[in-house]
């Protein structure tokens, strides 16, 4: 594969000011650093979410309205220093705290924990919340050591909801620790990515197999399978969540399909029809469908199908306007089809 | 040797900084045999990092000067490693009141402030062939030692050997954290490489404690 760039070395940084340049009213670089900052927060609890770079939108397009205050990015696929998330906190607005929100993989918390200390000895208040959605991970059992992928970004989105209505720190915290425990994602690979430098596969794969709930980076999954139909997919990917999740008839959700980079957004919409037809025979009800690219890897052909459950809060905090130059939420425009399906 | 000065404590930490970095080609060694081989660059970069900023270090608190030590890792080093290691030194900083002398005293507290930040974040339990299974033994024999009513040097050797002891269980185990999760069974008969570094750690402690009250004596 062919890929864009100057310098390996530099990709991160070329990346993060070509997209504040695109977009110089919304977003600042913090100099020296690879943290992106919306410009004009208002004296609320900012957000910051950060991780490795290279599974755009996630994180450098969570950073914008409604969403995540500052972006901290690492080094492709590394996870940010706590030095470095420690100076973007000092650098933002901090009087009513900051929460910081990642996914649950070792060098991320380990990183998130220790900044959180720092921010002490600082004077800043600020907290951490980990997102460990992916249900093929490890057994419900070990649910607190699975990894954070899809269910990142509605988190993030729930807690900027619940800090731009005034809560404080321990509030928002909270809020997000509820949004982290109604979520859950599955994941399935279709072919590899490639590294961003080399253009080299990342890992192989045999053609023509599937891989439901592989890492990004080609850990392994859970079942390995032939390539099934729309229907049949969309009825296995349920299936996981419904059971891990323990989803009942009449609940109501909010479903995210991401891509992961090379699956067009085509054959996103043939499975997200599938999916509405089974919902709605499982009595399932789907207030909000978001379809797009929301964590990828370059050149990875898959989906990652997300829930969250909604009652009232959470639904309350998740259907607001977000938008970032990468992601947007019209909740007037796209709103809820509440009741419509499965009612 | 009671207590150390704050310009020895600094000393101490140039010391330290010689005998990990003089380390670099066993500690790369080990880990390329159980892990993804970058313990040693690593650890050598981070303490060549503190090597220089040492002089240039202006904090007036052994506390300040930990943390600043702490930090100096962190950055320097990267990584969950980095994280780690910063943690030995940054944590305690907050155990004790400021104080610009070091004695059993503050010392037992703010390692066993570290060690508990460590476990708190990395979960490490004994046994799970980390450098926990090394610093764990440590922290206790300081503990013990300050009870004792021991000089601090007499301490410090009782955490060397402490921590000594626990590197050498650590090549009875099998990894079951990190990414030397994935080689198992295999890393049996091997040390954990920061088991090593602690125990690299904690001899140069010792040793500059001894070297300095033979000096005074």
């Amino acid at each position: 594969m062919n890929t864009i760039h100057n310098r390996p070395e530099e990709m991160v940084t070329e990346m993060i000011d070509g997209y504040t340049a695109a977009c110089p009213a919304l977003l600042e670089r913090m100099e020296g650093t690879k943290s992106v900052l919306v410009k004009n927060v208002r004296d609320w609890v900012t957000i910051l979410a950060g991780g490795g770079a290279g599974c755009e939108p996630l994180y450098l397009g969570c950073a914008g309205i409604g969403m995540a205050d500052a972006v901290v990015t690492g080094d492709v696929f590394a996870a940010p220093a706590a030095t470095q998330l420690l100076r973007a906190m000092q650098y933002m607005y901090h009087e009513k705290g900051v929460l910081m929100i990642t996914g649950n993989y070792v060098g991320d918390v380990l990183n998130y924990e220790l900044a959180v200390e720092l921010c002490g000895y600082e004077g800043i208040r600020a907290d951490a919340v980990f997102v460990r959605d992916d249900i093929l991970h490890k057994p419900k059992e070990m649910a607190d050591r699975r990894r954070g992928i899809g269910g990142i970004l509605p988190v993030i989105k729930v807690a900027a909801g619940a800090a731009e209505e005034g809560l404080s720190l321990e509030e928002v915290g909270r809020v997000a620790r509820r949004a982290v425990e109604a979520v859950g994602t599955v994941s399935v690979t279709f072919w590899p990515g490639y590294r961003p430098e080399t253009g080299q596969p990342m890992y192989e794969m045999p053609a023509g197999e599937i891989a439901f709930g592989m890492g990004f980076n080609g850990e392994p999954g859970v079942l390995r399978t032939a390539m099934p139909s729309a229907d049949q997919l969309s009825k296995r990917l349920l299936d996981y969540l419904e059971e891990d999740m323990g989803l009942q008839a009449g609940e109501e959700i909010a479903l995210i399909l991401s891509g992961k980079g090379a699956t067009s957004p085509m054959e996103l919409y043939i499975l997200s029809n599938s999916l509405r037809r089974d919902l709605a025979s499982r009595h399932i009800r789907v207030f909000k469908t978001e379809v797009g690219n929301f964590m990828t890897a370059p050149g990875m052909g898959g989906v990652s199908l997300t829930i969250l459950r909604l009652d009232e809060e959470i639904r309350h905090f998740y259907h607001k306007d977000s938008y970032t130059p990468m992601y947007t939420y019209c909740a007037g425009a796209q709103g809820g089809n509440h009741g419509e399906d499965g009612a | 040797m009671e207590r150390m000065e704050l310009d020895q404590v600094k000393e101490m930490f140039g010391c330290m900084a010689d005998a990990v970095i003089g380390k670099e080609a066993l500690l790369t060694e080990i880990d390329e045999k159980i892990g993804d081989g970058d313990h040693g660059i690593g650890m050598a970069r981070g303490f060549l990092a503190v090597k220089e900023q040492l002089p240039k270090m202006e904090a007036v608190s052994v506390n300040a000067l930990f943390k600043e030590v702490g930090m100096t890792l962190l950055d320097a080093m990267g990584g969950a490693s980095g994280v780690i290691f910063g943690t030995m030194f940054i944590s305690g900083c907050g155990a004790v009141p400021l104080t610009d002398t070091l004695s059993l005293k503050e010392l037992a507290p703010m390692m066993k402030r570290s060690l508990d930040n460590i476990q708190k974040r990395g979960g490490d339990r004994r046994g799970d062939k980390t450098m926990i299974d090394s610093y764990g033994p440590a922290v206790e024999a300081l503990l013990a030692a300050e009870k004792r009513g021991d000089t601090l040097s007499a301490a410090l050797k009782a955490a060397r050997d402490a921590a000594e002891k626990g590197m050498e269980q650590t090549k009875d185990y099998s990894a079951r954290k990190g990414r030397a999760e994935a080689y198992g069974d295999y890393s049996v008969g091997i040390p954990d490489p920061g088991a090593v570094s602690v125990s690299i750690i904690m001899d140069a402690m010792y040793a500059y404690a001894k070297k300095t009250e033979e000096e005074n004596t």
